[in-house]
């Protein structure tokens, strides 16, 4: 598990072709569509962070909602109150999402697996209510609204087709960033403890302190998710960060598959299509996508990636018998 | 061979997903798009919804239509989240043939939605009737609220709770979700603008099911009366439990208390109850009369508010469309303007305010589990 | 006052347990928590209307008759969510349990509609006691969970069948080794689980609804029930679900109604830190 899969660059192209294409999609594209893949790539962003706990280090939270509202009630408090522009309030929806991701980190992962996830489910219930009720701060139920869109340099972008190519780079600056974590020291240490956190502790890793590193990246991934949110749609309101979206994420990466990030992205596609694409099936839809959810499971209980990786292998294995025989 | 065929499968959706956002052209129908929740929580509302569009889009068409085009209401599911609202309305206006949308029965969503109506430009009604929605859809140039704001209809109740009942000091409970907060707030300062006292505003979680905490505290102020503003299956709940714990002081409530299903949920705890409402099935209104009894023959239930609505939503807009001759979206916003004396099933509405468009209310007491009209609120 | 709270809070806490306690049963035979486990409760209560209202039977013949529906269910779900997913990841399973919460909501909905609906009280009515008014379904809850909870004492504890389900709970494969025929002992821990949970769903229903999201947030309740209890600790989880309901009641009204339950969460995450194992410890060892 530890060894690097041979398949990255393959799957480096991959991402790099599907990112071109997706760059594409206004010109030729409805708004709606334009829409729904902008906020898909928000959603990808906290599927991307629930890869980063779950995938690489082998932690389940169910708080990852409950982050990226954080991040956007932060955006939009300094978007609206502060004045401030869209860059300060990225920066801050990042830093104080992953600060706070840590520190709880740190209190939370003196637990372990089933404990931790525990504690996020609390952790999300909680983080739902304040939404709701603390009015200073989240607008409570009424929720923030006419947020303002993103502001560059006085370059402000209106139409969803600027800001889809915001939300796009970000994205795309997200996924090298991850790429690039999974290659490094820290990336490596987060396998390790997710393979055997007691060899890893043995091996000299600090467990706590890294597990609550990745946490927090997963922190400021949600941040940068919630603060593109908070300019995406210019309204907030505590309906959408729930622990039903937490799980939707969690099933996103679980049907993508948990081995890369392209995982993410398959995932993010996938149930997005199931979601939007089925819609003229009205009432059944919800059912069905349920029942796919069931069926992907049994079939790809490894994710859609999990599969294509161990299709791809018995081809290669195939190949080399036929080698051999031919020898 | 079986992962083969899902790969290919996946494959094919995301062409199809790809696909979707092409077509359109204008076509021999006018098309009128609706977003509510077909699904999740308030999946409730989305079938009356729906039921209702069924019933309006049939009578319409067999009225000959509008400008000689048939109408087709196309319904999208809004998840029952801002999130979903919006997608679902984002949908329906890439339709070119869709003239106008009506929003969600949810302020919060319609707010959610309210940015995507000035981009794209295109008449939307949005069905909440909180405050919020109001100043939105004043300060909007596409969106109108085509409903009676709680604003007024809250301060009336208090009126008539301080007035005619004489209740002089109040506790308020209230749900902490959207609609709820904003009505608790407009209980309260319409009591104290009435020189009345209000006690303690207690809130719960919206979910909550065991109100003993709630009450007991209510019970230990001992107000002259009890303001409640719930959902409807909390409002049948808390309603049931206020009279089991033995506390039977007049209680005012929110709209939901009046709603038929918080008042066949409820049984006979809930009569006496008054509430404040746009609608109820046994409505005077002679149009209103007329919708509920066909509802009510074709769907063998009482019709709800969020059936009305629905209907009175597509009749003005189909006025709209008639006075403005012609299924430009522009055009079919200005003539939506100037109609300022339009009689629906619900009440009057004049278009021209943008927001609590709505001219009545009803203050409704429930009597022998029907609610029965007490005293017609009418706005200028 | 006191009474009062003191009175729905072992109510709705009781019930809180018996949900957690099917969880319970389920975690130790499998080893898998069942995320799927409110959407039980929610359907059982739809079976019990069903009988009860629309096919006009009794209400406790309606209960019992509904509890064994949903052991049906709850066996199905095992052979759908479960078994067919035995060799993969815990994950997996838990993101097919969550698929199988949402099949069981929306299927809900498509059946029985989603205008909530009511049923049959065990008993109308209302007693005073020491100043506070107590109604009969609360009582009538008590009791049945006490009794329930006897029987599947007796049944774990006393009966052949009971140490079968424990011995698969221990050892899977020591005990197809001895001859116990696995897929029936975890069949049949699932059917009591869903039934169990199924009846808890037609005692809450005439006092809360029934809607097809109503398992969430009792489900929820129930985990934090598991926790506090101590995990896969059958009386852990029933004391769990009491201390929940408590600090429910009495935390909405002596700390802060707005955040009854965020308090909740706050005490499940208190335990967490200052007593993770819970106030039981588990009987049978934590599974890798």
């Amino acid at each position: 598990m530890l060894q690097k899969s041979k398949k990255n660059p393959v799957s480096a192209m991959a991402m790099t072709a599907f990112a071109l294409l997706l760059a594409l999609a206004p010109v030729a594209t409805s708004v709606y569509t334009v829409h729904v893949i902008s906020v898909a790539m928000i959603s990808y962003l906290c599927v991307l962070s629930v890869y980063v706990l779950l995938g690489l280090c082998g932690q389940n939270s169910f708080a990852q909602a409950g982050l990226w509202g954080v991040g956007a009630y932060l955006a939009g408090n300094i978007l609206l109150k502060t004045g401030g522009g869209t860059l300060t309030a990225f920066v801050v929806a990042i830093a104080g999402t992953a600060l706070l991701a840590f520190v709880l980190g740190f209190a939370f992962f003196r637990l372990k697996q089933y404990y931790f996830t525990f504690a996020s489910i609390g952790l999300m219930t909680i983080l739902n209510g304040v939404f709701m009720n603390w009015e200073p701060f989240s607008g409570g139920a009424v929720g923030m609204k006419n947020i303002p869109t993103f502001t560059f340099f006085g370059w402000q972008a209106t139409t969803e087709q600027s800001k889809f190519y915001i939300v796009l780079v970000v994205c795309i600056v997200a996924t090298v960033l991850i790429g690039l974590l999974f290659r490094s020291s820290l990336g490596r240490a987060f396998m390790a403890i997710r393979d055997n956190e007691m060899t890893a502790d043995s091996m000299g890793i600090n467990s706590l302190l890294t597990k609550s590193i990745a946490f927090a990246i997963s922190g400021a991934l949600c941040g940068a998710a919630g603060a593109l949110h908070a300019s995406l749609s210019g309204y907030l309101s505590y309906q959408s960060f729930t622990y039903n979206q937490s799980t939707i994420y969690l099933i996103m990466i679980m049907i993508g598959g948990t081995i890369s990030p392209a995982g993410a992205l398959i995932g993010t596609c996938v149930i997005t299509i199931l979601q939007e694409g089925f819609r003229s099936l009205q009432d059944y839809m919800q059912l069905i996508y349920g029942v796919g959810v069931i069926l992907l499971m049994i079939f790809q209980p490894e994710g859609i990636l999990g599969g294509g990786k161990a299709l791809y292998e018995r081809i290669c294995e195939r190949r080399k018998k036929a080698k051999a025989g031919s020898r | 061979m079986k992962k083969r065929i899902l790969v290919c499968l996946t494959a094919a959706m995301l062409l199809a997903a790809s696909l979707t956002g092409c077509g359109g052209g204008s076509s021999d129908v006018i098309k009128i798009g609706l977003t509510v929740p077909l699904s999740g929580d308030r999946a409730s509302e989305g079938s009356y919804a729906s039921n209702a569009a069924a019933i309006v889009e049939q009578e319409i068409n067999d009225a000959g239509g509008v400008l000689g085009k048939q109408i087709k209401i196309e319904i999208q599911d809004s998840l029952g989240t801002d999130v979903g609202a919006t997608n679902a309305y984002l949908k329906l206006a890439a339709d070119d043939d869709v003239v106008a949308i009506i929003g969600p029965d949810n302020s919060n969503d319609n707010i959610a939605i309210a940015g995507s109506a000035e981009s794209a430009q295109i008449l939307t009604t949005g069905q909440g009737s909180s405050p919020t929605l109001q100043t939105t859809c004043e300060e909007s140039e596409w969106m109108f609220q085509l409903r009676a704001c709680d604003s007024t209809l809250c301060a009336a109740l208090m009126d008539y709770a301080y007035n005619e009942v004489g209740a002089k000091s109040f506790t308020i409970i209230h749900d902490t979700e959207t609609a709820s907060t904003d009505q608790a707030n407009l209980f309260k300062n319409a009591i104290e603008e009435l020189g009345g006292t209000v006690d303690d505003v207690i809130s719960y979680t919206s979910g909550t099911k065991d109100f003993t905490a709630q009450l007991t505290q209510a019970a230990e102020n001992d107000s002259d009366a009890l303001v409640m503003a719930c959902l409807y299956t909390e409002a049948a709940i808390i309603i049931q439990q206020t009279r089991d714990m033995g506390i039977d002081k007049p209680v005012f409530g929110s709209n939901a208390f009046g709603d038929p299903i918080a008042i066949d949920l409820a049984g006979d705890a809930i009569n006496d109850v008054y509430s404040v409402t746009a609608w109820v099935p046994n409505t005077p209104n002679p149009l209103g009369a007329a919708f509920s009894q066909k509802y009510t023959e074709t769907y063998d239930e009482d019709c709800a508010k969020a059936a009305a609505q629905v209907r009175d939503h597509v009749y003005v807009i189909c006025e709209a469309i008639k006075n403005a001759g012609t299924t430009d979206r522009a055009a079919v916003r200005d003539a939506m303007l100037e109609l300022t004396d339009y009689e629906g099933a619900i009440t009057t509405y004049d278009c021209s305010r943008r927001g609590n468009c709505g001219l009545g209310g009803l203050i409704v007491q429930v009597q022998n589990q029907v609610p029965t009209i007490i005293k017609e609120i009418t706005t200028g | 006052m006191i009474v009062q709270l003191l009175v729905s809070g072992i109510a709705v806490g009781i019930v809180y347990g018996l949900i957690a306690m099917g969880m319970v049963l389920i975690f130790r035979a499998v080893g898998i928590m069942n995320f799927a486990q409110g959407d039980f409760l929610m359907f059982g209560g739809y079976f019990a209307y069903t009988f009860n209202q629309m096919l006009g039977l009794n209400i406790v013949l309606s209960l019992i008759l509904a509890s064994l529906c949903m052991g049906v269910i709850g066996v199905i779900f095992m052979r759908t969510s479960y078994w067919a997913l035995r060799g993969a990841q815990a994950k997996a399973i838990i993101v097919s349990a969550m698929g199988a919460s949402i099949v069981l909501k929306e299927g809900a909905r498509l059946i029985w509609g989603s205008i909530p609906l009511s049923l049959d009280k065990v008993k109308e009515g209302s007693v005073t006691v020491a100043g506070a008014t107590i109604q009969w379904q609360y009582v009538a809850i008590i009791g049945i969970a006490l009794l329930l909870m006897l029987l599947v004492y007796l049944l774990l504890e006393k009966t052949f069948v009971g140490n079968i389900l424990q011995a698969t709970a221990q050892d899977q494969y020591m005990s197809s080794l001895v001859g116990i025929p696995v897929i029936v002992s975890i069949g049949l821990t699932f059917f009591l689980s869903a039934a169990l949970t199924g009846i808890c769903g037609g005692l809450l229903a005439p006092i809360f609804f029934l809607s097809n999201t109503m398992g969430a947030t009792a489900g929820s309740k129930a985990f934090a029930a598991i926790v506090i209890g101590g995990f896969g600790s059958v009386p852990g989880a029933i004391i769990g679900g009491l201390i929940v309901g408590l600090v429910e009641q009495f935390g909405g009204a002596y700390i802060s109604s707005t955040y009854q339950l965020v308090l909740i969460y706050v005490v499940l995450i208190a335990f967490l830190m200052f007593r993770p194992r819970g106030l039981f410890k588990e009987k049978i060892q934590e599974k890798a």
